[in-house]
């Protein structure tokens, strides 16, 4: 419920009903009854925030405790924060229209670096010092997880504690703890202490790091009884895991606006450029008939009419062929659309492609990443140009008229003739439609390629590789425009290098970006990933009057010897493999995905010796 | 197949859910209550659903309505029950009926309009003098071709009635406006209209639809 104060505010906010809460499935509770207050917090706003389905998983695991209720926070857009500041009204839960700055813990989830500045600019909005050192008290505690917390250092300095690794396991164990500490009127260094004993938990300020001379890191001394390493956490068992059963369905349009069903964490791949496909090992899948279950489950109570199967590459669930037409069995009775992202075009069997045409179409999308073998092999990106053009020719078959290519620019190894690959590839794509016989006459074909800039990112073979320039970056998407000029069909489009560059910057940071981020955010950054938002300029006057050079992080080619400011990370990933893949990446070997050959990366190792790769 | 029309009502917090957004929640809504309703047939299917007439976004009332068709025959009570109990808070269903007249047939809607003020004379009286006036001027979006243009209109005519209560801590109006196809006025540009020489007295400004109603000034339904 809002208070009159804060519904004021919302007839003059574009898409007031992201803030009025009380969406179907959102969860209220009588607060008499509640001994421990938790603010999820997405740092973007509600359509991004309400798309992701880990903060669904946290917030309906931490309601189904009786003594706990878990609030979901977005940032506001602009208006909304004009406003606000203008009539004191502080960030408040949707649920409860509480102020959150009362609450006991202030969870944020960490997706993409560019999300930082609005970590700081929602604790301002809350009535908090942005600063852990400037909160004092024991609550509200504010946390945070999700795959940044994988190099957390750029942000150390605002958040008390971090979850590294999977959350449904560590969440509870930390809400325990502090509704213990808050009923013993511990303080908020006795608190912590305890935490860090847990496993997952990383408290920044029980580490104290020392820099070489050249800025590089010289050591890392824990303090306080910290563990020397922190070893991410895993959840053993997925078909027995908590997995809501409700989502709350939003009123507005949001981005990913359907029910998710999660069907394996982990990749088997090892394409050595994707941070994901390293954090998250090791495989566990779901078996078929709980996914089944789940499914069905979350189309009954949010009234959704699609249904999409999550994971980091859905044609590699072992028990695809199981799954389909178990869903298809009553989805398609009650007009439930069920869509597959993430599909490889190496496996993508003739029987999927049948199952498939049974659902309204949208286009294809297909990531061959790189435009010539040689690179495709260095990233060990394992797809030939064959496979790529046999889809292709399947897809069209199958009535498909749209395909999109996604590519990236700024890959180790790189030349222009892998550049000029891309648009050749593209071509040979388009080359394919027009050798189709059975193609609709008169209708065309569009075939777009999407060409992101490469960044290298903690516990990859990457981590320790020179991003590109941005003049590189431009130089050569320049090239590239002249290279697929002659071609008709094709439509590019490529990403702000701006934005890739800080992101870099970001991804493998210290502790130092820590007075650059609240400077630039001083400065009014904020919903940086938005180019409406995004200003260049402020980051450049905060980086130089913090004394920091962004090149270093992200230009600067690392030795293996260097310590990162993630090595005191374990997530599972042996260093010695991600080194040897490294080597073979300037080698252009290849690497079996862990289905044909175990490569001993080492994760299995957090989970008993398990891993679904294998089975 | 069963046609029927729904009428409910849309308060509190709902009264932000924007028209596109509720045709989705209803949708929505009646996929959980399990309800079998009429797809439309033609390429990319989607439930069968009309609002009689769009309710602008912070409005609220207590006098929508929207009609589908039901394969196979459900009584009204048992819909109403099981649409009230997967509806969000703030749309509740009032009653189920089969439709009698067209939606095009409406003319009028009544709407209550309070505003909240703590000089309520001087916005009474100043209220007043414009409704008064030969003239109530107020822009209305209009296209010219392609192009999007604000055109000042006159609406005095299509105010039929309209009535001023003044109480301790607001102004009440009753006011009884074009609606439907053949002309429609928004209340909340009248209301700006008519206050734009107190727009400083006045706290906030809360508007309820409250009856749709035919040529005759008898009820829709």
């Amino acid at each position: 419920m809002l208070s009159k104060q804060q519904e004021k505010l919302l007839k003059s906010v574009q898409k007031p009903a992201r803030y009025t809460g009380g969406e179907v499935n959102s969860v209220v509770k009588d607060k008499s009854k509640i001994k421990f207050r938790y603010a999820f917090c997405f740092p973007d706003d509600y359509e991004i925030g309400m798309s992701h389905l880990g903060m669904k998983i946290l917030y309906s695991l931490v309601n189904a405790r009786e003594d706990s209720w878990c609030e979901r926070v977005f940032a506001p857009w602009d208006d909304m924060e004009q406003l606000m500041r203008e009539n004191n009204v502080l960030l408040y839960g949707l649920e409860s229209g509480d102020n959150i700055k009362d609450f006991d813990m202030i969870g944020f989830t960490l997706q993409y670096e560019m999300s930082y500045t609005n970590i700081l600019n929602m604790l301002d909005l809350a009535g908090l010092p942005v600063r852990s050192v400037d909160r004092k008290d024991l609550t509200p505690l504010v946390v945070a997880g999700g795959p940044c917390a994988c190099n957390p250092e750029p942000i150390s300095a605002f958040v008390d504690l971090f979850m590294l690794g999977e959350g449904e396991e560590v969440t509870n164990e930390l809400i325990d703890l502090l509704i213990k500490h808050k009923e013993m009127g511990s303080s908020k260094e006795q608190f912590l202490e305890e935490a860090a004993q847990i496993q997952g938990v990383y408290v920044p300020a029980f580490y104290n790091v020392n820099y070489n001379e050249d800025g590089t890191i010289k050591e890392v001394i824990n303090t306080h009884n910290a563990p020397k390493t922190v070893k991410k956490r895993v959840i053993s068992d997925l078909n027995n895991v908590f997995y809501p059963d409700k989502f709350v369905v939003p009123f507005i349009d949001i981005v990913h606006d359907r029910a998710v069903s999660e069907i394996f964490r982990g990749c088997i791949r090892g394409c050595r450029f994707c941070q994901a496909g390293f954090i998250y090992r090791p495989i566990r899948e779901k078996s078929s008939d709980v996914a089944n279950k789940q499914s069905k489950a979350l189309c009954e109570s949010t009234g959704y009419d699609e249904i999409s199967l999550c994971s980091l590459s859905t044609s590699d669930y072992s028990e695809i062929d199981k799954l389909i037409p178990k869903m298809f069995d009553w989805a398609l009775k009650k007009s439930i659309n069920v869509s597959l992202p993430s599909l490889r075009v190496d496996n993508f069997s003739d029987e999927l492609m049948e199952e498939l045409q049974k659902v309204r179409r949208s286009g294809l999308t297909f990531a061959p990443e790189a435009g010539t073998q040689r690179l495709r092999d260095a990233i060990n990106k394992n797809v030939t140009e064959g496979e790529v053009i046999r889809t292709a020719e399947k897809a069209f078959k199958g009535g498909w008229t749209a395909v999109k290519l996604y590519f990236m620019m700024g890959l180790p190894t790189e030349t222009l003739e892998d550049l000029k690959g891309i648009a050749e590839l593209a071509q040979t794509v388009v080359n394919t439609y027009y050798q189709n016989p059975d193609r609709i006459k008169g209708k065309s074909v569009a075939v777009s390629i999407s060409v992101a800039s490469f960044v290298p990112k903690p516990f990859t073979p990457f981590q320790w590789e020179p991003q590109d320039t941005k003049e590189m970056l431009e130089e050569k998407q320049k090239y590239l425009l002249e290279c697929v000029k002659p071609y008709k069909k094709i439509q590019y489009s490529y990403h702000e290098s701006q934005t890739s560059f800080l992101e870099g910057v970001f991804a493998r940071g210290d502790r130092k970006l820590c007075d650059v981020i609240e400077s630039a955010w001083r400065k009014g950054c904020k919903f940086d990933s938005w180019d409406e938002f995004f200003d260049f300029s402020k980051w450049q006057e905060a980086f130089s009057e913090c004394g920091v050079q962004p090149e270093f992080y992200a230009n600067r080619k690392r030795e293996f010897n260097e310590i990162l400011p993630w090595d005191m990370f374990d997530y599972g990933i042996r260093r010695k493999f991600l080194e040897e893949e490294n080597i073979k990446a300037h080698k252009s070997e290849t690497t079996p995905n862990c289905r044909e050959k175990c490569s001993a990366c080492g994760a299995n190792m957090l989970n008993g010796g398990k891993c679904d790769a294998k089975r | 197949m069963q046609s029927v029309r729904i009428f409910f009502e849309k308060v509190g917090l709902a009264k932000y859910i924007s028209h596109l957004d509720l045709m989705r929640c209803f949708s929505r809504a009646i996929k959980r209550a399990d309800i079998d309703i009429w797809y439309t047939e033609g390429y990319n299917p989607h439930p069968f659903m009309t609002f009689s007439l769009p309710l602008s976004l912070g409005t609220e009332s207590f006098c929508e309505s929207v009609d589908m068709r039901i394969n196979g025959e459900m009584p009204f009570e048992e819909l109403k029950e099981r649409l009230n109990a997967t509806l969000p808070t703030g749309i509740k269903i009032t009653s189920v009926s089969a439709p009698l007249h067209k939606a095009d047939e409406i003319c009028f809607a009544e709407f209550e309009i309070t505003i909240n003020t703590a000089n309520t004379e001087a916005v009474s009286s100043a209220v007043q003098s414009r409704i008064n006036a030969d003239e109530i001027l107020v822009e209305k979006k209009a296209k010219q071709g392609k192009k999007k243009v604000l055109k000042e209109v006159n609406i005095k005519d299509s105010i039929k009635s309209f009535n001023t209560v003044v109480l301790k801590d607001r102004v009440l109006l009753k006011t009884v406006l074009a609606a439907g196809i053949n002309g429609n006025i928004n209340p909340s540009l009248l209301i700006d209209a008519v206050t734009k020489d107190v727009r400083d007295d006045i706290e906030s400004i809360d508007i309820i639809k409250k009856k749709m109603l035919l040529s005759d000034m008898t009820e829709f339904i």
